[in-house]
Formats: C-alpha cells, sequence, structure tokens
C-alpha cells in the first residue's frame, strides 16, 4: 500500500508562468521612466526657451530731441514749483517769460540735459559737484528756501522745540494730539531736502541711516508722491521744500521750530536751521536764450512771488 | 520529495518583485524630484513675471511725465527699479530701450548672467515710451530644490523598494521553511503508516494461508468422511446383500421346493412366494442404492451413463448425456469425494425430471476446467418456483453434497422455463495435480 502523492502535480503547475507577471511591470518601468525623461525635457527645454537680452553694454542714451524754437527749462522739482509760481507773477505783471517748463528730473538730471543740449536752463537745488562744474556754465542763485517738516494739518501740531523733533524721530512720539499715530516717510537717498539736513543735524544723518534699513521704509522718489502721500495717508510726516509746499498750495502743515517759521522771515531772521540755494545754470553759449527767465526771477514781480512762496530771493548785486 | 529550486516560491516572487521594486523606485524617486521642479520652475518663471510687469508698470509711470527728459532722471528709476528688485530678491533687472540697455540694476558685470544660473523673463512696457523690462531669476533654488528632492526621494525610494522587495519574501521563506518542515513530518509520518502497511499484509497473507491450509484440510477430511461412508454404504450393501440377499434367496428356493413337494392344499399360498420375491426386490434395490455399484469399476462418466440407461429404460424419460473434454470419460476417478457428489447429484436430479417435470427429454452436460468439475442437468419442461417448494430432501441433499466438497449449487428454474441444475464442484489440491 502506497499513499497518493498530491504533491507533484500540485508542484509542476506553476512552472509555466514564474515570468509571465514581469513583462508588463518593466513595461510599465520603462513608461514611466520615458514619462520622467520628457517632464526632464520639458523642464530643461523651458530654461532655455527665454535667453537672456542680447544687448551692448551700457552706452549712453541718445541726446533727447527737443524743438528748438522754445526755451526749455529743467532740473529740480522743488524748483520747478516755485520757478512756476515766478514766471506766473511775471506774466502778471506783463512780462513777455516765453520758456517750457518741465517736470522735475532732478538737479542731476537736469544738469546732464543741459549738457546734451536738451535745455537751455537747468535749475539746481544742490551745490554744483566739481565734475558738473567742468563744463563752461553759468550759474545764477536766485532764492534759497527752508527745508521744513511737514505733516497734516489735523493732527494739531503747530509748534515743536528741536528737542521733541529729536524724539519723533527716536520713535519716541507714537502718536500725534489728535490721536493718529505717527509715521514717518523718506525721500530717496540723492533728494536735495535730506542732503541739507544730513550736513546740517547729525541726528538726523542717525536717524536716516537706520530708517532706510529699516524694514518698513517707504521712500518715495518725486516731490508729487510726496506731497500726495502726506496729504492722503493720516498721521505722516517727513520733510519738504516749505518754499514748493506753498507754490504748489500743498494742504500740509509746516510747524514752527522753536519759535521760528518756516519760510523768508525765519531764513531772514537766521532762527530757521536749514535752508537750500536754488540755482539757475545756463551753458555760455546760449546763456542769452535763458535771459528772459533769469531776468524775470530777479524782478519785482518775480522776486514776490518767490518771497510769497516762503522763499528768500537771493540779493541782487 | 522532489523539489526543483528554480521553482521555489520565494525564487519565483523574488524575480517577480524586482520589476515591482523597480517601478517603485522609479516612480518615487523621479516623479517628485521632475514634478518639483517644474512647480518650481513655474514658480520662479510667475515671480519673474511679476517683477517684469512691475517695472515695465513703473518705467510706464515714470515715463508718462517725461516722455523725452526722462532718461536724465535714470537715477531715480534705477532706485526705484532696486527697491522692487529687492524685495523679490531677484539678481538683476534690465531695461531695454532703442536696442540698448537703459537702466541695468545692479551692475551687469558683477553678475553672472548665464544660461545655468538664471533665466531670464522679460515683460514690455506699454506707455509712451517703447521699452522691454528683461529680469533674471536665479536658478539656484530650483536647482538646490532639485538636488534636496532628489537626495530625499532617492533614499526614500530606495528605503521602500527595498521593503517591497524584502517584506513579501521575508513572509514567504517563512512559509517555506514551515512547508519544509511540514513535508518532512508528513514523510515520516508516511515511511510509518507504509511500515504498519506491510506488516499488514504480511499477517492477511499468513493468515489467508493458514486459513487456505484449513480450507484444504477440512475438504481432504470430507473427502474421507465422504469415502467413509461410501465404504460404510458399501459394507451395509454387501451385507444386505450377502446376507439378507442370501437368506431371501434360500428363502425361495426353499419356498419354491416345499410347493413343488407339498400337496396342493398344504402348498404355501403363492401371496407369500410374491412377498418373499418383493422382499427380495426391495433388498436389491436398497442395495444399488447404498452403493453405486458401477461407480468403482465403470468411473464416473461409466456410473451415469450407465445410470442414464437404467432410467431410459425403465421409463419414458430421454437422456443425452455429454462429456467435456472427451477424454473424461477415461480418465481415472477424480477423488471419491467429487465422484460421489457429482453422481449423487446427477442422480437426483434425473429422478426429479423423471418424477416432475412432465418431459421425456433431459441433457446432462459433464465439464472439467482445470480445478473444478461441473455437472449439468437441464430439462425443458414445466419448471417451478424454488420459493414455492415445501419438505423436499432433493434439492437440499444436492446443496449439501456440493458444499461438503467445497462447491455451491446453482438452480435456474421458473415456471414454464424448464429447469436447469448445475453443481460446480471444485478438485481437491491432490485431484487437481492429476
Ligand atoms: N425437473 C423438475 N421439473 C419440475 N419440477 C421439479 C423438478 N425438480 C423438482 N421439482 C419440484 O421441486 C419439488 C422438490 O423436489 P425435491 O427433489 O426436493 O423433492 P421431491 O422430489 O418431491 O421428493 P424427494 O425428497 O424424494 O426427492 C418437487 O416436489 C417438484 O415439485
Ligand atoms: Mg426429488
Amino acid at each position: 500500500m502506497r499513499l497518493p502523492s498530491h504533491a507533484n502535480p500540485q508542484h509542476d503547475a506553476p512552472a509555466a508562468s514564474p515570468r509571465l507577471g514581469s513583462g508588463p511591470l518593466w513595461l510599465a518601468v520603462a513608461l514611466v521612466g520615458l514619462g520622467l525623461a520628457l517632464g526632464l525635457g520639458a523642464l530643461l527645454q523651458r530654461l532655455a526657451r527665454e535667453s537672456g537680452p542680447q544687448l551692448a553694454p551700457i552706452p549712453s542714451l541718445a541726446p533727447a530731441t527737443l524743438p528748438d524754437d522754445a526755451v526749455h527749462v529743467g532740473g529740480s522739482g522743488s524748483c520747478i514749483a516755485l520757478v512756476r509760481r515766478a514766471v506766473a507773477g511775471c506774466r502778471q505783471q506783463g512780462q513777455r517769460v516765453d520758456v517750457v517748463i518741465h517736470e522735475g528730473i532732478g538737479s542731476g538730471g537736469g544738469l546732464a540735459a543741459l549738457a546734451d543740449g536738451a535745455l537751455a536752463v537747468a535749475l539746481v537745488s544742490r551745490p554744483l559737484k566739481p565734475e558738473e562744474l567742468k563744463q563752461e556754465l553759468r550759474v545764477m542763485p536766485y532764492a534759497r528756501s527752508p527745508v521744513a517738516l511737514a505733516l497734516q494739518p489735523d493732527n494739531g501740531v503747530a509748534d515743536l522745540s528741536l528737542a521733541q523733533l529729536a524724539d519723533l524721530l527716536a520713535g519716541k512720539v507714537a502718536r500725534w494730539p489728535d490721536g493718529t499715530p505717527t509715521q514717518w516717510l523718506l525721500r530717496e537717498r540723492g533728494d536735495s531736502s535730506h542732503a541739507v539736513l544730513r550736513a546740517a543735524w547729525p541726528a538726523f544723518a542717525a536717524w536716516e541711516q537706520t530708517a532706510r534699513q529699516s524694514s518698513q521704509a517707504q521712500v518715495l522718489f518725486h516731490d508729487r508722491t510726496m506731497h500726495a502721500t502726506l496729504q492722503s495717508t493720516p498721521g505722516t510726516f517727513g520733510w519738504v521744500d516749505a518754499a514748493a509746499v506753498r507754490a504748489e498750495g500743498v494742504p500740509v502743515a509746516l510747524p514752527r521750530i522753536d519759535g521760528a517759521t518756516a519760510d523768508s522771515a525765519g531764513l531772514a531772521a537766521g532762527r530757521w536751521p536749514w535752508a537750500k540755494d536754488q540755482s539757475a545754470v545756463t551753458r555760455a553759449r546760449d546763456h542769452a536764450k535763458a535771459l528772459p527767465l533769469l531776468n524775470c526771477l530777479r524782478s519785482p514781480a518775480g522776486r514776490a512771488a518767490l518771497l510769497a512762496a516762503g522763499a528768500l530771493p537771493t540779493p541782487t548785486e | 520529495m522532489p523539489t526543483r529550486p528554480e521553482l521555489q516560491p520565494s525564487v519565483v516572487l523574488s524575480r517577480r518583485l524586482v520589476p515591482l521594486a523597480a517601478l517603485a523606485w522609479v516612480l518615487v524617486a523621479g516623479v517628485a524630484p521632475v514634478g518639483g521642479g517644474l512647480l518650481r520652475l513655474t514658480e520662479l518663471e510667475d515671480q519673474g513675471d511679476r517683477l517684469a510687469q512691475r517695472v515695465a508698470d513703473l518705467v510706464d509711470r515714470e515715463t508718462t511725465a517725461q516722455a523725452r527728459l526722462w532718461r536724465y532722471d535714470t537715477q531715480k528709476l534705477m532706485e526705484q527699479i532696486e527697491q522692487l528688485r529687492t524685495a523679490e530678491g531677484l539678481p538683476a533687472v534690465l531695461v531695454e530701450h532703442a536696442g540698448t540697455v537703459a537702466v541695468a540694476v545692479p551692475d551687469r558685470a558683477t553678475t553672472n548672467l548665464q544660461a545655468p544660473q538664471v533665466l531670464w523673463r522679460s515683460a514690455p512696457t506699454r506707455g509712451v515710451v517703447p521699452a522691454r523690462v528683461h529680469v533674471a531669476v536665479a536658478l539656484r533654488p530650483l536647482w538646490q530644490e532639485m538636488a534636496l528632492l532628489i537626495a530625499v526621494f532617492g533614499l526614500l525610494a530606495t528605503v521602500l523598494a527595498g521593503l517591497l522587495r524584502w517584506l513579501p519574501l521575508r513572509t514567504v521563506r517563512s512559509a517555506e521553511q514551515r512547508i519544509r518542515e511540514l513535508v518532512v513530518e508528513l514523510q515520516d509520518s508516511q515511511t510509518e503508516l507504509q511500515g504498519l502497511a506491510e506488516s499488514l499484509e504480511r499477517r492477511v497473507a499468513e493468515r489467508s494461508e493458514q486459513l487456505a491450509q484449513t480450507a484444504e484440510k477440512l475438504r481432504e477430511l470430507t473427502a474421507h468422511a465422504v469415502q467413509l461412508q461410501e465404504d460404510e454404504r458399501r459394507s451395509i450393501a454387501r451385507d444386505l446383500h450377502d446376507g439378507i440377499g442370501q437368506t431371501l434367496t434360500a428363502l425361495r428356493l426353499q419356498l419354491q421346493t416345499l410347493a413343488a413337494k407339498s400337496p396342493m392344499s398344504a402348498r404355501p399360498p403363492n401371496v407369500v412366494l410374491s412377498l418373499v420375491d418383493q422382499a427380495l426386490d426391495e433388498t436389491r434395490r436398497a442395495v444399488r442404492r447404498l452403493a453405486p455399484p458401477l461407480l468403482a469399476e465403470l468411473g464416473l462418466v461409466g456410473a451415469i451413463r450407465q445410470m442414464a440407461d437404467a432410467l431410459e429404460a425403465r421409463g419414458a424419460l430421454r437422456i443425452a448425456v455429454s462429456v467435456d473434454p472427451p477424454s473424461l470419460a477415461h480418465a481415472p476417478s477424480l477423488g471419491a469425494a467429487v465422484d460421489v457428489a457429482c453422481f449423487r447429484i446427477v442422480q437426483e436430479a434425473l429422478t426429479n425430471a423423471a418424477r416432475h417435470s412432465r418431459v421425456g427429454q433431459v441433457k446432462v452436460t459433464v465439464q472439467l476446467r482445470e480445478a473444478e468439475l461441473t455437472c449439468e442437468v437441464a430439462d425443458d419442461g414445466c419448471g417451478f418456483a424454488p420459493s414455492a417448494v415445501v419438505g423436499g430432501q432433493g434439492l437440499r441433499g444436492m446443496g449439501e453434497r456440493a458444499a461438503l466438497v467445497g462447491g455451491h449449487l446453482e438452480l435456474h428454474t421458473a415456471p414454464g422455463q424448464g429447469c436447469r441444475v448445475v453443481a460446480h464442484l471444485p478438485l481437491s489440491t491432490g485431484e487437481r495435480a492429476r
């Protein structure tokens, strides 16, 4: 007697199919590999799609071309506001002042445009640099304008001591008397008002340095944006050309400092601490073209307009 | 049990798991870096586009008021662009105007702005001054992220693929180990069972052998008993014949002599004589029945033929006797027991046919095959229903005689179907050899 051995047939059964399952799997591996290769290809292709701009190294830009028949005036934004008022004053008095006054491009921009011949008169609100002086230029100072702290009239600040101002900059004053939180505004580094303060007041220079590195630094690049922001955003304060503000009729308050006012009187008395000198610069060869404007600025009507804006006209020799 | 190593489930599984593990590896290791890279690239592109658009808007704003003189005020533009650029943390912004770079932040010379390091995106201005803003997006974060993803997911994929291959294999291997143990156990118990079976077979064979010997002995004893019985009968018959027979014969002779000598009146009546005759006749018949006279002298076939002839002579029965093989007719005795059993069975069957079948034709067949003698008596008479038989001794006796020599009796009959009696009588070993 012998036990039936069931083991053998069962053992033989899977013999036929040990490799059967592998094929589709390898196919799947190949497909996935192909998909990945395609994805990588797509990635690299997207990287290569946009090549960098094929440009020549920075040349000096071609000079601007302006119609020749007019006398083009341009330069520092704060000068332009004041000069516009003066020209308007002169014209009211019947003077002919045929000039085209462009929007502000900064003192440096004005001098560069003057050098290119794009402008006949460059209005600058800072002392000229030695390299700018190399050209054959004629510089005519016409006014001194106060640099002042501006804030919203609603904040209820009319008088400040220099010590209070220092506290304000140091962040010790969180709210204005009306309860609005204080918030400072900065101009770009090259702004002439900031340059004046920096030079005259070490506390400001220190504050400016930290303020520029602060994460809440909000830098404004134009007089117009500075003025607009001061008007529209409650609690803001910043440094402006007082004469330009008045000339443009911007509704901001310019508080007295230690009792001094940011106007010609304060400047004349020597009590207002910060001021900048404004000049009209011409090239020697077309100085004549600029004479109507220069004459206006030195005329009584012009000077009256400058005074009205709070600037101190440069005394005529 | 033969095991082919290449068919072990763990080996098959191990082979099958290789592509599966490979698939898992490729999927995990590849999809994340490529997908993550594509996503990151899209993010960087968006960032570049965003800055380019903002700078283009700025340029538009700045140049709207100064369509001609803006170029003298690029310092401020540059500062403002620089502010935006620093906020986004991108390496460079160029403003292209009239085929030259009008504003560049920061200085081009100090930054590597070549292809693998940066990606360039651009946006056009829409204001009065036509210009195009180009923004360089550093690709370092992309490469770093992809490298990190490749490292992390490569490691993860390797671990995963390893587990995917190792875990099922471990399970199957332990199952295989268990199966091997079970197989060994099974083999052990099978061997044990086989041993038991063999000893059982041996014992059965021994018992069968003993049984056969016993049966043979029994048959020999039976034969001997029959032989003894026959001898006894013959002796009784001889006694009857020589004793009562001779006496009755002598008595008859005496009665005849007495009758011849006596006067008519003193003669014993005829009825006495006929009674004596009758007694003599019965005695003769008893003698004949007790000892079939011819079995010893004529042999089985001869005796059957003799008996058939006698029966034919006595009545209306016609009996055909056939022998197979024909040599059997001259063969020596098949052993007293078988001879007697066969003769007696045929005798009784023929008697029954004569008495009950109500026909005249009967066929007797004696056949010798190997180890068995078959005798068959068949008539085509009225037949009968064996279950309805009551009381008759003949049928039972035939069966018993057959059984005594180790054979058996078959009765094939039904009402109206004739009757066929077949006796199968095995020859004892001694007779078989002859
Ligand atoms: N060849 C036959 N044809 C028809 N009927 C038969 C035949 N043989 C036997 N039988 C029936 O079977 C019955 C039983 O037969 P069995 O030989 O046992 O007894 P029996 O012949 O009646 O008496 P005995 O005991 O004297 O032999 C018979 O009575 C008869 O009815
Ligand atoms: Mg009978």
